[in-house]
């Protein structure tokens, strides 16, 4: 496993257990869930990893999770032990395209509703929109613009 | 289905009506949108819609190096832009297992404290002018504008400073700077007062702030809300306290925690965290050591101005943090601050290139906005606009 270097106590969880361990840690006094997110190692087959951050107010204690999971595998949510889940998860649904099991309202929360492509993928452009004079598209695909007869420029 | 599908059923009396408040408005702090469900002037529920700020930051970290990232951590929470420097920066220095020279530490803090100040006192002057005070705006930026000057003073920059180095700082700070900031130290007091005399009694400000947006201590951890949103419902959790980061464990000062858990609570809380914050400062300008503002290890952080027109080695070593940066070991870390709204945190993978593979901002104003349908539940409209103010969210770090 990836080299931890902030003395947060790191354990890797298969996706079937993550609910029932998520249970465990809430049962050990973790209130607080800091963050949810993701991220991509594309040359691994289970190339996302889901990290949970947990805090515990009464010793400042931390905790941390990770679930390592291949593309269109789906997670269970944990929004129903932890609510702030709901819009973590819909980020890591947005950014990554993770699928959420059971989350109530699993849909894009940053990136416009009709958007395709999940941005944050390595394998997703950082220009990701084809505009007029952007990254995406060569100058001299532009079109000159066409002035009628008659017109002031 | 909508009302035309239903119509020659008998309909209730009253439905709620969906109103859109967003996300260009005066009083949205932001670029939020927020659906607010009515009935009647009654706030029945509350759909938050964000991403109109979304940038792609965390993203275009990843094409830039370790150094190069620095100065797009500014403009996450762009009130505060300090705060965000200094976690990143942590976190990148976790991942090398090192830390900055006291003087370096110390003068963070102060940094980080003045931009407290100025964080809290922008937070007090668009929130009074949301409830119509609007000379308070005025009175506010003012002071803010002496914080300004002297960010411009030591780093020829107002508000995005970027004033900070994987190891250190760019640069030690001027004698006009301490100076100033005694100053500065010195003429806010009595001004906090004067703003005390407008709010604080004010029957108009308490009417439009007690009992506004009250939560639950229970809920507000349950909803992961962080600052002084938990601070003003009785949770006296900070991360200066709870997980020291630089010499915080070494300065006294204190936590205000108030129990109402309502906007005015709130206000109560960013009011004494100002005194605080001065306290801080104070601390800091009498305790400032002397000493070197960036660590000497050439391959991390970079060499001093003028080794570099005598030294080749150091020339090189520039060269080398300029074009291709540090390079932490692979590994990943996360270090947190308490920034003026919360929990501010920032985690960085490396894959042991000279470009992060991830940099994830764990911004406080996520959560604390996700937990804004409890607060404005069952008051009117007008009461959303105080609620809103007394939460202190910042668009830039919702959306990053």
């Amino acid at each position: 496993m990836i080299r931890v270097t902030d003395g947060i106590p790191t354990a890797v969880v298969a996706a079937e257990e993550l609910l029932a361990r998520v249970g465990e840690i809430r049962d050990d006094g973790y209130d607080l869930l800091i963050d949810v997110f993701a991220y991509d190692t594309p040359e691994r087959p289970a190339r996302f990893d889901i990290v949970y951050l947990f805090h515990r107010l009464s010793d400042g204690a931390r905790t941390r999770l990770k679930v390592q999971v291949a593309e269109d595998v789906a997670v269970p949510t944990i929004s129903a032990v932890y609510p702030p889940a709901n819009w973590y998860e819909r980020e890591v649904y947005d950014m990554y395209g993770v699928p959420f099991a059971g989350h109530p309202d699993l849909r894009r929360i940053l990136m416009p509703d009709d958007w395709i492509g999940h941005p944050l993928r390595r394998d997703h452009p950082l220009g990701g929109e084809v505009v007029e004079y952007g990254l995406a598209r060569p100058a001299e695909t532009v079109a000159p613009i066409d002035f009628p007869e008659g017109t002031t420029r | 289905m909508s009302v035309r599908d239903r119509v020659g059923e008998d309909l209730p009396a009253h439905e709620t009506m969906m109103l859109n408040m967003g996300p260009q408005h005066p009083s949205t702090h932001g670029v939020l949108r927020l659906m607010l469900e009515l009935d009647g002037e009654v706030v029945v529920d509350a759909h938050p819609d964000i991403g109109y700020l979304h940038t792609g930051i965390e993203k275009s970290c990843e094409y830039r190096t370790y150094h190069q990232a620095i100065v797009l951590t500014d403009r996450i929470d762009y009130l505060s832009p300090y705060s965000n420097n200094l976690a990143y920066v942590n976190a990148v220095e976790k991942l090398f297992g090192i830390t900055a020279p006291p003087r370096a530490s110390w003068l963070r803090v102060l940094l980080a404290e003045l931009h407290r100040i100025g964080s809290h006192l922008l937070w007090l002057g668009t929130t009074s002018i949301d409830l119509a005070a609007s000379s308070m705006l005025i009175y506010c930026f003012r002071e803010r504008e002496d914080i300004l000057r002297l960010m411009e003073e030591i780093s020829g920059v107002r508000m995005m400073t970027s004033f900070i180095r994987i190891g250190g700082l760019p640069a030690d700070v001027t004698p006009a700077f301490l100076e100033g900031t005694a100053a500065f130290l010195d003429r806010l007091p009595a001004r906090l007062a004067e703003y005390d005399d407008l709010l604080k009694d004010n029957p108009i400000f308490r009417q439009r702030m007690v009992g506004i947006g009250k939560i639950s201590a229970q809920e507000a951890v349950r909803w992961s809300m962080t600052g002084a949103n938990l601070r003003a419902s009785g949770v006296s959790y900070d991360v200066r306290k709870a997980r020291p980061y630089e010499v915080y464990g070494e300065i006294e000062f204190d936590v205000p925690v108030e129990t109402a858990g309502d906007a005015y609570a709130r206000y109560l809380v960013r009011r004494r965290e100002m005194d605080e914050s001065v306290r801080i400062c104070r601390q800091v300008l009498q305790r400032l050591p002397a000493g070197p503002i960036r660590i000497d290890d050439p391959l991390i952080a970079f060499p001093k101005r003028d080794l570099i027109h005598k030294s080749m080695e150091s020339l090189i070593h520039h060269y080398k943090l300029a074009t291709d940066g540090p390079i932490p070991p692979p590994g990943e870390a996360y270090a947190a601050v308490e920034s003026p709204r919360g929990e501010y945190g920032v985690h960085v993978v490396s894959n042991g290139t000279n470009l992060p593979q991830r940099v994830r901002f764990r911004a406080p104003s996520f959560a604390n906005l996700q937990a804004l349908p409890l607060l404005v539940r069952g008051h009117m409209v007008a009461d959303c606009v105080a609620a809103l103010a007394s939460i202190d969210f910042v668009l830039g770090e919702i959306d990053r």
